[in-house]
């Protein structure tokens, strides 16, 4: 939490009392009386960010818990109560239907800030209730991937490489914004990107054994058999297309193609897997889903890091991470690129010239 | 496996309980034997009945030899004949890498108690069942020992010198046997998890196996279960005095 404030205010301090600035003058940092939070349902601990957002920024919140999560930031609260009853009185957990108006269209009239996890649709419905002019941060769909260069495929790595894939795929049932839903896998490596396909498909099916998948509803079911169908389709025509699935439901997927490319999954353990002679090569397909990108999982030499990062940047990824670690985020990150504290507070000035001419009236001075 | 008359020790719970499961599913007579959890052998006899096999709850402490003589003879009358013998009973142990006694802590009592477990109870089981099997010219006695008696990766030198014992014990009663048509063999799990013996073998630790083990995965209790049942039919009546490691190939020997 310390590092949270520090990333982005020069001086935490400013929280609590003016400090002195630079150029003079004095500055401090309100955050919102009031925020409201809206709560996504698909990732268990995510609400706690928000909520230690607003804590930190001395903020009252209103929280409405997901239908499908409602567990964690009430047990977040309670432990809280347990160690500061004052700070936990500060927080309201509340469940009901998202769009129900009478509770929202109050709440949304009171508060002082909006944080809103959730669909693409929910984010834009609730920016649109919002009249006043106050931040609305949203956090909508997203999507991430992987790139793995052919170094990370020598014959004493490249087990491990997929393992740290698998595991990225696994978390969360790849849920999160955060979770990469293709993989970009250069060839030239000791296993070519059909291999690596492969090798992918049985540690996912380890991790069936290991962690099952969640039981789906009809519509992510159907979503995932479509898009099965469609590339079984190509793949009769196409000998560099290739399906592995689970044999019984639609616990994982792993879609091969041998060229490069980039679409997003239905997610619940469904990969699409593309083979280039450098990675450089999907760039250009990375185009249509501007607005989406955020978190690419790396793994290449360090001679390359900067450089492909900076490919992936201009086209709008916001974090690089390790691959292995994609679901994993640290304090102080750039949520979507934005800040997460800054967004929601103002500034407030005293100018030297208030203090200069402050003085003047201090009795004591001649 | 229709018909046989199958005795699990210690099945009321994980690897002993899958196997029970296993071979009651291939339509084998299965004792379900236990030392306390009656309830849960109950439950796993009437999973074995939905299975379409048939089960029988039976109580004792492989350590007394008069409790198990009372359990074999209970079984004779009862149904006759005795098969097949499963020796996964031991006296309870917890796969704890961070609060297992090292080299120096132990005493031979910790030892002693492994061994009662492990080695004795076998041994009651193995003596009280010879006659029926010398008789019918006909036995499978499967001894549950230990990949960690080939790769001691966590040292629980207690448990794994006992499963020790049970290995060189299997062996010369398989040299000993062989001529009336008994076979004697043992099956060597990896780690398996979940079972509550296992519990509590952490995360990092599984890890670190799971990158050894070139299946790359655990032992699930079910993944033994099969092992079991394979030297237990017609298609290991050769194989003898052998050890079964089921590990996902995390040992090779």
């Amino acid at each position: 939490m310390e590092s949270s404030s520090h990333e982005e205010f020069d001086n935490p301090g400013l929280l609590d009392g003016f400090r002195p600035q630079k150029t003079g003058g004095m500055s401090r940092v309100y955050g919102p009386e009031l925020i409201f939070h809206v709560f996504s349902g698909n990732v268990p601990g995510l609400p706690l960010w928000s909520m230690i957002m607003g804590l930190l920024l001395k903020s009252g919140g209103i929280g409405k818990s997901s239908s499908s999560e409602p567990l964690m930031p009430v047990l977040f609260a309670q432990s809280l109560a347990q160690v500061d009853r004052k700070l936990a009185d500060c927080i309201a957990i509340l469940p009901w239907k998202g769009g129900t108006a009478d509770l929202e269209e109050p709440v949304l009239k009171a508060t002082d800030a909006v944080i809103v996890y959730g669909s693409s649709e929910t984010v834009q419905r609730i920016r649109e209730q919002v009249t006043k002019n106050i931040p609305v941060l949203g956090y909508g769909h997203k999507v991430s991937f992987a790139a793995v260069g052919r170094e990370a495929l020598t014959t004493d790595r490249y087990q491990d490489t997929v393992h740290r894939l698998a595991h990225d795929v696994m978390v969360y049932d790849q849920q999160s914004c955060l979770s990469p839903q293709a993989v970009w896998v250069e060839e030239g490596g000791v296993i070519s990107g059909r291999q690596f396909a492969q090798l992918l498909a049985a540690e996912l099916e380890n991790y069936e054994k290991r962690r099952p998948r969640a039981k789906l509803t009809d519509e992510e079911a159907i979503a995932i058999r479509s898009v099965r169908n469609r590339y079984e389709a190509l793949s009769f025509q196409d000998e560099d297309i290739e399906v592995y699935a689970s044999s019984k439901g639609t616990e994982w997927t792993v879609i091969y193609e041998g060229k490069p490319g980039f679409e997003g999954s239905p997610l619940n353990r469904t990969l699409h897997v593309y083979a280039c002679r450098e990675l450089r090569e999907g760039v250009s397909d990375l185009r249509s889903y501007r607005d989406y990108l955020q978190t690419v999982g790396l793994a290449v030499s360090p001679s390359r890091l900067e450089g492909i990062s900076e490919l992936l940047a201009r086209e709008g990824v916001t974090r690089i991470t390790a691959l292995g670690q994609m679901t994993l985020g640290v304090p102080g990150w750039h949520h979507d690129g934005r800040f997460n504290l800054l967004d929601l507070v103002r500034f407030v000035d005293i100018e030297r010239s208030a203090e200069q001419l402050a003085e003047i009236y201090d009795p004591d001075v001649e | 496996m229709q018909d046989r008359v199958v005795l699990v020790t210690g099945a009321s719970r994980g690897i002993g309980k899958a196997i029970a499961q296993h071979l009651g599913r291939k339509q084998a007579m299965v004792v379900v034997n236990y030392l306390q959890s009656a309830d849960l052998a109950e439950q796993v006899v009437q999973e074995i009945e939905t299975l379409g096999g048939h089960g029988l709850a039976i109580q004792a402490d492989v350590t007394q030899a008069s409790e198990v003589n009372r359990m074999v003879q209970n079984i004779l009358d009862n149904l006759g004949t005795i098969d097949v013998v499963v020796n996964n009973a031991l006296y309870h142990y917890t796969f704890n890498p961070k609060t297992r006694k090292t080299a120096w802590e132990l005493e031979w009592e910790d030892y002693q108690n492994q061994i009662d477990g492990s080695l004795k109870g076998t041994f009651n089981l193995c003596k009280a069942v010879m006659p029926q099997m010398k008789r019918q010219s006909f036995g499978r006695i499967i001894n549950l020992v230990t990949n960690l008696i080939d790769f001691p990766v966590v040292p629980y030198h207690d448990y794994t010198t006992a499963k020790a014992a049970v290995l060189g014990y299997s062996r010369n009663l398989a040299k000993e046997l062989g001529p009336f048509g008994i076979t004697v063999n043992c099956v060597a799990p990896g780690l398996t998890y979940p079972t509550d013996s296992s519990r509590e073998t952490q995360e990092d630790v599984r890890e670190t196996l799971i990158r050894l083990t070139p299946m790359e995965r655990l032992a699930l209790p079910e993944d033994i279960a099969g092992a079991v049942a394979f030297l237990a039919s017609e298609e290991a009546g050769f194989i003898t005095g052998q050890c079964l490691r089921v590990d996902g190939g995390l040992t090779m020997t």
